[in-house]
Formats: C-alpha cells, structure tokens, sequence
C-alpha cells in the first residue's frame, strides 16, 4: 500500500456508488469500471469486483494488517433512474481529478441516493405523451395518437397511484394493460372516428414496455456478460408477456361479449 | 414519411427521457437522436428489408450517441437508451406474447421470429460501434480508458 488508507472504507464507499448505479440501470461493466477508479484513486489497488445483475461482490486486501475485506450486497431489480447514474459517473470522474476526499465522498454519494423524486405530474405528462406519440409512429392516424394520449394519461395516473404503490410488478402490469386496453375498446366503441386498434393498444402500452431492462440486456451481452445480460432480457420476456395476458383478456372478453370485434 | 413520424418520433423519445429522469440539458439530444434513429430505419425499410434497417438504424444511434458521450462528458448509455426506445420491438414481442396467449401458432411464430431477428440485429449495431477506438469520438488518445468502454 503506497500510503495509509482504510481499505474497508474505501471498498465500502466504492461498493454504496456501484449499488446506486446497478439498481438504477448502469450496464455491468459501467458498475465494475466506476468500484475500480473509485476505489483506486483512493489507493486501493487490491480491490476485486464481480457484478452480476443483482449482486455484488468484493473482496480487497489490507496489506498492512493482513486482513481481507469481503462483502456481498444483494441489488433487487429496480426502477431505472438514470440521472442517479449520471451523477454517480459525474462524481467518479471528479474523483479520479483528486476533487474529492473520502468523507466528502461518501457524504455526496449519500445525497445522490436521497435524490430528488420527479413531480408525480411530470410523470403522467410524459407517459401519456409517450403513448401518443408511439401511435403514430406505428402507423396511426392522429385520431389514434389522441385516443392512446387519454389512455396513456389515465395509465399514467394508474401506474403512479396504485400499481407503484400496492401492486407487485406483474400483477401491477396485468392490470394496468388490461385497464389501457378498456379504454382503447371503449373509445373504438362510442366514437364514429376510424380508428386503427393495433397501433392504438400498441401505443398506450409502449409506457409499460421495459426500454431499459431490454436496451441494457442486449449491452450486457454485447460486453460478454451472458449471465446478467440474460437475467434482464428474461425480466423484460416478463413484463412483455404480463402485458400480453391484460391485453389478450381484455380483448377476449369483449369479443365474447360483443361478439364483434376480433384482431 | 411525413413531418408529423419524425415529429412523433422526436417527442415521443423526449418523454420516455423524462420518464427515465434524464436531465434537461440532454433531452434535446435524446430526441434528436431518437428521431434520427427512426429516419434511418424508415428510409432503408423499403430497400434492405427490417432487419438490415434495424442494424443501420442501431449503429447510426450507438455512433452518434457515443459521439454526444464524449462532447457532453456522460455515459453513452443515456442516449444509446432513449435513442434506440422507438426501434426496441416492443410490439413486435407483445405481439408474439399476444398470439400465444390466444393460440394462434403460426403469427406467433413468424412475428417471434421477426422480433428476435430485431434483437440480434440491435446487439450487432451496437457492438460494430463498440469496437471503434476511443480516440476516434474524443479525438486524442485516453490514458486507461478500455476500448469502446
């Protein structure tokens, strides 16, 4: 060791800034890139990183006193926030300039996970723009953008108001498909204007569409992280799939009842 | 292809940024890119078939988005998400999804087939653009940076 450090500290605060990156949605390798400069421009060299999609694991040597450090933490999927993963880069980077000390670190790295929580307004706005917009693009009218906008405002204030809250993730997503899809139904039904029921659903339920999860499972297996890289296509295999059964019942039920409209 | 796709496309990238809480300053950036992604992927639709497209449409994103990386100072992954969201097969997967929930084997098979020919298409545009060095984007050669990382 060139100088004196407190390797557990330094491991420990290297481990809490992958943990924040690696539940918002960092790729793999992003996660052990930014525990090894971290750890490294505070002088531990002998630290050893493996990250998984929901874990991490790190050992580091304390060559003053001969003592390991060990430390598994367990990441549970999470949400994707990505400006938490900005500011936790933004900061490895400045530490790596010698801009911060160790206790200055952890004392950001502490108010970056507080974070500020985006206005629940703000949410809705772009989930129900989001699902506008998608109609269109896949191939509906402007009837059909404004049809999936009221069905993704009232998805929006579904997934901030109760499946955030009360529901687990699958139920939460069988639901709120199912509830995006009554909406399309129903705006098919007592409006005369044509309306395009495939790019429709299809639209409405882009907000539930697990961008992240999918974009970072192809990354990971690009980088050669088969492991993590599968672990997050199979969690977007997932939600997709919920998706499909709130859908699918929904659309069934009223075929059944109406005996009308079938895709 | 209209004004009003490359519109839709432009702001629908911009909310799904939103919804991932990427700052301001970069949100422009996002919907530009995503926009971008999409006029590729369209305008090559009619020549070279979907998945070929998809490959262009992707690395077209992955080298622009490492390109803004560099100049902004950010991880890539901010733009490479919110870009590559309007080609991600979405639909294409929940459609699979949908005729297997309701039995219909063979849309299932052809639109299953087409989504994961879309994936693997999206894995290679990225990775073509990974393999390019560093200094390619930054201009000057980066001590300890690990290339394409």
């Amino acid at each position: 060791m060139a100088f004196d450090v407190d390797v557990n500290k330094v491991l420990q605060t290297s481990m809490e800034a992958g943990k924040i990156m690696l539940e918002n949605g960092a790729e793999i390798f992003r996660v052990e890139d930014t525990m090894k400069r971290i750890s490294r421009a505070f002088g531990v060299e002998e630290g050893n990183f493996f990250v998984l999609s929901n874990g991490i694991f790190t050992t580091g040597l304390d060559g003053k006193e001969d003592k390991c450090f060990a430390k598994v933490e367990q990441v549970p999927v999470h949400g994707a926030d990505l400006l938490k993963v900005i500011e936790i880069n933004q900061l490895s980077r400045e530490i790596c300039n010698g801009q911060y000390t160790l206790d200055e670190t952890i004392e950001r790295i502490k108010t970056i996970r507080e974070g500020k929580k985006k206005p629940k307004a703000l949410q809705v706005f772009a989930t129900s723009l989001g699902a506008g917009c998608f109609a269109i693009l896949l191939g509906g009218t402007i009837w059909d953008g404004l049809a999936s906008l009221i069905a993704g405002t009232i998805l929006g204030l579904f997934m901030v108001n109760i499946s955030a809250k009360y529901l687990s993730k699958i139920t939460g997503n069988i639901l709120a498909s199912a509830l995006v899809t009554i909406v399309c139904l129903a705006f098919n039904d007592l409006t005369s204007v044509p309306t395009n029921m495939m790019s429709m659903i299809g639209g409405s339920i882009i907000p539930l569409v697990p961008g992240v999860a999918f974009v970072n499972g192809i990354r990971d297996i690009g980088d050669g992280d088969y492991i993590s890289g599968t672990v997050r296509l199979l969690d977007s295999m997932m939600v997709f799939l919920c998706i499909a059964v709130g859908v699918g019942v929904v659309l069934s039920i009223s075929s059944m009842i109406t005996g009308g409209f079938v895709l | 292809m209209t004004l009003s796709i490359i519109l839709a496309a432009f702001f629908g990238t911009i909310a799904f940024s939103i919804l991932y809480d990427i700052p301001k300053e970069y949100l422009a950036t996002c919907g530009v890119i995503g926009a971008l992604g999409w006029i590729v992927y369209s305008l090559l639709n009619t020549y070279l078939g979907n998945t070929a497209s998809i490959f262009t449409a992707t690395a077209a994103i992955a080298l622009v988005s490492r390109y803004a990386a560099v100049k902004k100072k950010t991880p890539e992954i901010v733009f490479l998400i919110s870009g590559i969201f309007p080609l991600v097969p979405g639909a294409g997967i929940y459609w699979t999804a949908y005729y297997l929930v309701s039995s219909q084997m063979d849309a299932a098979l052809s639109s299953g087939s087409g989504a994961l020919k879309t994936c693997f298409a999206m894995v290679l545009g990225i990775i073509v653009i990974h393999e390019l060095p560093q200094w390619f984007f930054s201009g000057k050669k980066q001590k300890g940076a690990v290339n394409g990382r």
